[in-house]
């Protein structure tokens, strides 16, 4: 065992290499932590990415990418478009990283997951696909579809249904329904009012309604 | 009942796509920055803007050029000598090769110019008792020709504290190359000391003097076989009590030097001398404290360098050759640890020195080097971890006149 006298020159030396030490103490427990596949935490995962630490970009990525492909999928026109909308989301936000604000588990899904919104949206914008036509006519009266019914669909059948929606209908039914915003934040977003943004939002639902009419029609024709 | 869009959004909101196995890759060739080392990311603008700090506070013009433009106060050298010894005039070359003596000055009270500026010259090292002694070589060469000589000793006034020629004049190229060459090699320095530290390196290997064996082979129930073990003491039944080794970090070396330079023409100069390096490691346990193991190194390089360029203040320097090293001690505590055989190194090195006087300066040297491989370096530290790396030396430099 060390003797006293021995630990206190230990530790005078300890100031010889103490930039070190402080530094080992902020950063490198997280990076052992990642290089052993240790489960760390989404602030320091984001601060890791802010100093342009590729293991913890790639460890972010591998986290975040697939769900992330999937939110894109839903507002771009299919899956590849959708996969290219992910990727400029993910080297955005890797761009943006400094401006991320933890506040609390999930916070950085929700962060991505906004930042992947925005841009399907001025995405959209741009090739002028987001003009939501203002329709005098009713609304269709179609009865919603059962609750089972809906959860017998497969997911990829599903995911077509939504896909198969106009633009402007398919893009206000994610951000109300599926993404959680209000209708005030979508008309700010998309530039319109909050009662064409309500009436859009009926209509995806009926056009919703029809397609899973139609498709368990078709479903039950085969089985016939 | 559950509202049908509800589960939309349930079946929705944790969708997952599967992607690829090299989506990662792909992403980051086509969207991600090309990589570049980390250090030298600091280094490019750091080298930026050390140069530009050089080039200020080289490029201030020195307190005796200011004054070269106004009248010189000390008649020059051949004016004293020819109005003492005739009032015909003899031309300064001819007069000057005649010159053998000159009488030193009478006492140091006398001489107020030198005691602040000591001269190239070397009969201002005479004792100030040594009224007559004939000093040869008063004038030795055309540098010295052209300063102004204090009217009461006859002696050249220099303000060349170098022992080199000075490269260094009006024009500003010069002056530009001084600056450049100087922040290039401060900066190198300064960020080397400061950027490498922080990039201690975390190792995988671990050295034989410390691998013990594993907890399985020591605990034959134990779970955690193939572990990197330590010894950290005796139980009170006498028995030896291990602890796990986390990680090794080692740490950039911490060197300091004595070093001489020995001029062997204008430009050229044979350096040697001793350096001191202490090599830190730091041994991560699992439970009982960290180990740190210290490595001491005494090395003695032969190097050949050229003056890059000379001012009254600074040298800057370049060259290459070789490093002795030898492992003067080593510990770590709780481990039989050995030393290493004496090494040799291959060194290239920049240098920047300020010259505090005549022959006593302050060096700052970034080095690289390359340890010749041999199998008797038993020592795990930052050396044998980087064969070739990058340090820093700052010492104390004498200087021997050429």
């Amino acid at each position: 065992m060390p003797s006293e006298t021995g630990r206190k020159w230990e530790r005078t030396e300890i100031v010889v290499p103490f930039l070190a030490v402080i530094r080992e103490n902020l950063r490198y427990k997280v990076e052992e932590k990642l290089k052993q596949g240790l489960n760390i935490g989404e602030k320091d995962l984001a601060a890791l990415c802010v100093k342009g630490d590729r293991s913890a970009m790639r460890e972010l990525y591998n986290r975040y990418a697939a769900r992330l492909s999937a939110l894109c999928s839903r507002y771009a026109n299919g899956a590849e478009e959708g996969k290219d909308l992910m990727h400029d989301t993910m080297a955005k936000a890797f761009r943006k990283m400094g401006q991320f604000r933890y506040r609390g588990d999930g916070s950085l899904y929700s962060w991505l997951s906004r930042m992947a919104v925005n841009l399907a949206i001025d995405r959209l914008r741009k090739e002028g696909r987001l003009g939501v036509p203002v329709s005098k006519e009713a609304i269709p009266d179609i009865p919603d579809p059962p609750a089972e019914e809906v959860r017998s669909i497969p997911l990829p059948d599903l995911q077509a249904m939504i896909a198969a929606l106009p633009d402007s209908k398919r893009v206000v039914f994610n951000m109300f329904c599926v993404d959680g915003f209000s209708h005030r934040e979508i008309a700010e977003k998309l530039g319109i009012t909050e009662k064409t943004s309500s009436s859009t939002l009926a209509r995806a639902k009926k056009t919703l309604s029809r397609m899973i009419e139609e498709y368990k029609d078709k479903q039950d024709g085969r089985l016939d | 009942m559950e509202d049908w869009i509800d589960i939309v959004k349930e079946r929705l909101q944790d969708a997952q796509e599967t992607l690829p196995p090299d989506d990662w890759e792909e992403f980051e060739a086509s969207s991600l920055p090309v990589r570049r080392p980390r250090a030298l990311l600091w280094l490019i603008p750091g080298l930026a803007v050390a140069a530009g700090l050089a080039a200020v506070l080289l490029l201030q013009k020195p307190e005796h050029l200011e004054n070269e433009s106004q009248p010189v106060l000390a008649p020059p050298v051949s004016q004293v000598l020819a109005d003492d010894v005739t009032e015909d005039a003899i031309p300064v070359a001819e007069l000057l090769s005649t010159i053998s003596v000159v009488r030193a000055p009478k006492n140091r009270e006398a001489q107020p110019v030198m005691d602040e500026a000591p001269a190239m010259n070397t009969n201002q090292a005479e004792p100030s008792g040594a009224m007559e002694t004939p000093v040869k070589q008063a004038i030795p060469d055309t540098a010295d020709r052209q300063h102004p000589a204090h009217p009461s000793t006859g002696s050249p006034v220099t303000p060349t504290e170098s022992p080199f020629i000075p490269l260094r004049g009006k024009d500003p190229q010069v002056n530009l190359k001084v600056a450049a060459a100087a922040g290039g090699i401060v900066g190198t320095g300064l960020l080397t000391a400061l950027i490498v530290p922080l990039t201690a390196g975390k190792s995988n290997t671990v050295p034989p003097y410390i691998r013990q064996g594993s907890l399985r082979e020591l605990l034959p129930n134990g779970h955690l076989g193939g572990d990197t073990v330590f010894p950290i003491g005796n139980d009170d039944t006498g028995q030896t009590r291990y602890d796990l080794l986390k990680e090794s970090t080692h740490y950039f070396p911490l060197q300091v030097g004595l070093s001489t330079r020995i001029p062997i023409s204008e430009q050229l100069s044979f350096t040697t001398g001793l350096t001191y390096s202490l090599y830190c490691s730091k041994y991560t346990m699992t439970v009982t404290r960290d180990k740190w193991q210290r490595v001491h190194y005494l090395g003695i390089p032969i190097r050949l360098d050229r003056t890059i360029v000379s001012t009254d203040r600074f040298d800057v320097y370049a060259g290459g050759g070789f490093l002795g090293d030898i492992c003067l001690k080593a510990t770590l505590p709780g481990a039989d640890i050995p030393t290493d055989r004496p090494s040799l190194s291959l060194i290239g090195a920049g240098g920047i020195q300020m010259n505090a006087t005549k022959r006593l300066g302050f060096y700052l040297e970034p080095e690289l080097s390359w340890r010749i491989p041999a199998r008797d370096y038993p020592l795990v530290t930052y050396r044998s971890e980087h064969p070739v790396m990058v340090s820093v030396t700052a010492g104390i430099r004498f200087n021997l006149v050429h």
